[in-house]
């Protein structure tokens, strides 16, 4: 038999998924930023930087956004995504 | 203001307001706590370690008392010597270095009389310090507890003024007449609201410093996947740049001439408005290749942090290299400086403690509120409810009990001691930890009235640890204000303020107890 989930349950777990997406999107966020404003001519320290605000910043609207939308799973598609991509996309900005 | 949002998104918002907030009060109110105590650090050490009780003189010379003193040390060649000159917080002159058996090393000297400082042998403020930041606990746990604590911070700032109905309003409302669900509610949001821009930049300050560490694999990218190279960059001269000849080389002098040179630099670049040196160091001690930095890391009239470095030749005299953060960076540091408050501004520094006990406040009673509303509610059973109380207890009076106590040891232990190994610091880490198990115990037990029995016993501890401090040291406020302690005093003073408030919301907490009982 199929045990149905309780709406505390439901919210409980997409607490625990908001809070390991929220950390692997601002992880590509940085990933992103260190790497890619240095073919602009920033320095890899100035881009590191910029990339450690940002991230705390990002972090909590990722978590409040899946944490309580209505389009759960549309938004952790689109949130995976944009993940997925920069993280890919990070390594290969890196000349070295 | 009135926030227009759906009352979907405010129910799940809300929901997840109160969740996050029941998860991580406890270690908030702690991280809070801890904090708002290491803003004062300098002064806690100062009233732990009595040794170190000194007038502050600005016209130490470095030549006349370092530069001897350093002879007698069993500095390791090649290995970098760092001095910290006296300042107003810190009237002490100190040594950090690595000796012949390369262990390293910490030596004080009163800049007074030229007599290196033995001081007690207490983690003073250092303790609340570390513990604010990895909680006492081994290896990086701590580290990564508290930074996930600080992020749920920010969302349940977030969170919190979105639920808010009329946050305006909130700030003006306060009715501790009504019944304490209400009034411990009213008292969550004056606290919230009053001091949101300082409960939102602490946890974000906090989460930049350590920010590297949270996302090592994302920041080596751009260094080859070493992440030590970007903190070597940031820190610049911190790390030993020029390697040593293993050849002996001429003793360095003249450490003041280089600190006023590096003084007069900063002065033409910030037009005047400068700061002090507070570091100068001899890297490759004793060698050939020495060389001299002279830093402002916590820069005494300026919020941001450094490293701001110039760097010597020792023997020619001459600037070899300097560094500056760059603008992001800076920017960076500002941030950081506005979390160690390093900078010399009292009237600041108070508020820091203040919005801190704000912090503390806003917490304890949006727990309290919670566990009002369920106290009726029939899905929680006595048990549960007896244990949420129980930990709510001990996290926050249990916590402030433990302070007071540790205070309390560190006055009655003997300057050094050594019990089977464990040395005196480590001792009154000890007392400290299991007076909070037994506050723990106590609350569990005596549920009912745990509340303000530990508040009772917080203020005569803190009366105790006045009298304590009186007795074996001699300074009492008056006393303390002749001779120029002014930190003693104040510290004194906060305590005796701290113990009578307890003693007046325990009255007041006892009566409203045996009010619901009758």
């Amino acid at each position: 038999m199929k045990a149905r989930l309780t709406k505390d349950q439901h919210r409980l777990i997409r607490l625990f998924v908001a809070g390991f997406v929220g950390y692997v999107f601002s992880a590509g966020i940085v990933a992103i930023i260190a790497t890619g404003l240095p073919n602009l001519d920033m320095a890899k320290t100035e881009a590191a930087s910029l990339a450690g605000m940002v991230a705390i910043l990002v972090y909590p609207i990722i978590f409040l956004w899946v944490a309580a939308t209505a389009q759960f799973k549309q938004t952790l598609i689109t949130i995976i995504t944009i993940t997925v991509i920069m993280i890919t996309v990070a390594p290969l900005l890196h000349p070295g | 203001m009135k926030l227009t949002i759906s009352p979907q998104l405010r129910d799940s918002l809300s929901w997840l307001h109160t969740w996050l907030g029941i998860g991580f009060s406890a270690l908030l109110f702690t991280i809070f706590w801890t904090g708002s105590l290491t803003v004062f650090d300098k002064e806690i050490d100062q009233w732990m370690k009595p040794e170190l009780r000194l007038t502050y003189g600005s016209d130490a010379s470095l030549d006349k008392l370092a530069l001897p003193f350093i002879s007698q040390l069993n500095i390791k060649p090649g290995s970098t010597l760092w001095i910290s000159p006296p300042q107003e917080r810190i009237p002490t002159m100190r040594f950090y270095y690595d000796d012949n058996e390369e262990q390293s090393r910490v030596a004080m000297l009163n800049p007074n009389n030229g007599e290196k400082i033995i001081p007690t042998d207490s983690d003073g403020g250092e303790f609340f310090f570390r513990f604010h930041y990895m909680l006492h606990m081994p290896g990086d746990i701590g580290y990564y507890l508290v930074a996930i604590a600080a992020l749920a911070m920010l969302v349940l700032i977030i969170s919190g003024v979105f639920i808010h109905r009329k946050i305006f309003k909130d700030f003006f409302t306060f009715r501790p007449k009504k019944n304490i669900r209400r009034a411990t509610l009213d008292l969550h949001n004056l606290t919230s609201v009053i001091a949101l821009p300082f409960h939102f930049i602490i946890p974000f300050s906090g989460l930049l410093i350590l920010i590297i560490s949270y996302f090592p694999w994302s920041f080596a990218i751009p260094f080859e996947g070493d992440v030590d190279k970007l903190y070597e960059q940031l820190s610049a001269y911190d790390n030993p740049k020029i390697l040593p000849a293993n050849k002996k080389g001429k003793p360095v002098d003249g450490l003041d001439t280089f600190i006023l040179q590096a003084e007069k630099i900063w002065q033409k670049t910030d037009l005047n408005q400068t700061s002090d040196a507070d570091g100068i160091a001899i890297f490759n001690f004793d060698d050939e290749n020495a060389y001299i930095v002279v830093e402002r890391f916590f820069a005494n009239k300026r919020v941001a942090l450094g490293p701001d470095q110039i760097v010597f030749d020792p023997h020619t005299e001459q600037v070899v290299d300097q560094f500056r953060p760059a603008l992001i960076h800076n920017i960076a540091n500002w941030i950081k400086g506005l979390h160690w408050i390093q900078f010399d501004h009292w009237p600041l520094r108070w508020l820091y403690f203040l919005g801190g006990l704000t912090g503390c406040l806003m917490i304890a009673s949006g727990l309290l509120f919670w566990i009002k509303s369920r106290t009726s509610n029939t899905q929680h059973s006595s048990l549960q409810i007896r244990f949420i109380k129980s930990t709510t207890v001990t996290a926050t009076t249990g916590l402030i009990l433990a302070t007071t106590i540790i205070l309390i040891a560190n006055r009655i232990l003997p300057k050094s001691l050594l019990l089977d190994g464990i040395h005196r610091h480590d001792v009154e880490i000890w007392i400290f930890f299991g007076a909070w198990l037994l506050t723990f115990i106590h609350a569990l037990f005596r549920h009912k009235s745990a509340w303000y029995e530990q508040c009772f016993i917080i203020s005569i501890a803190g009366f105790i640890a006045v009298i304590l401090n009186w007795v074996t040291t001699g300074d009492n406020i008056l006393v303390a204000i002749q001779r120029g302690l002014t930190s003693i005093a104040s510290m004194d003073t906060t305590i005796i303020i701290g113990s009578l408030i307890c003693v007046l919301v325990a009255i007041n907490a006892h009566q409203k107890n045996n009010k619901n009982n009758d």
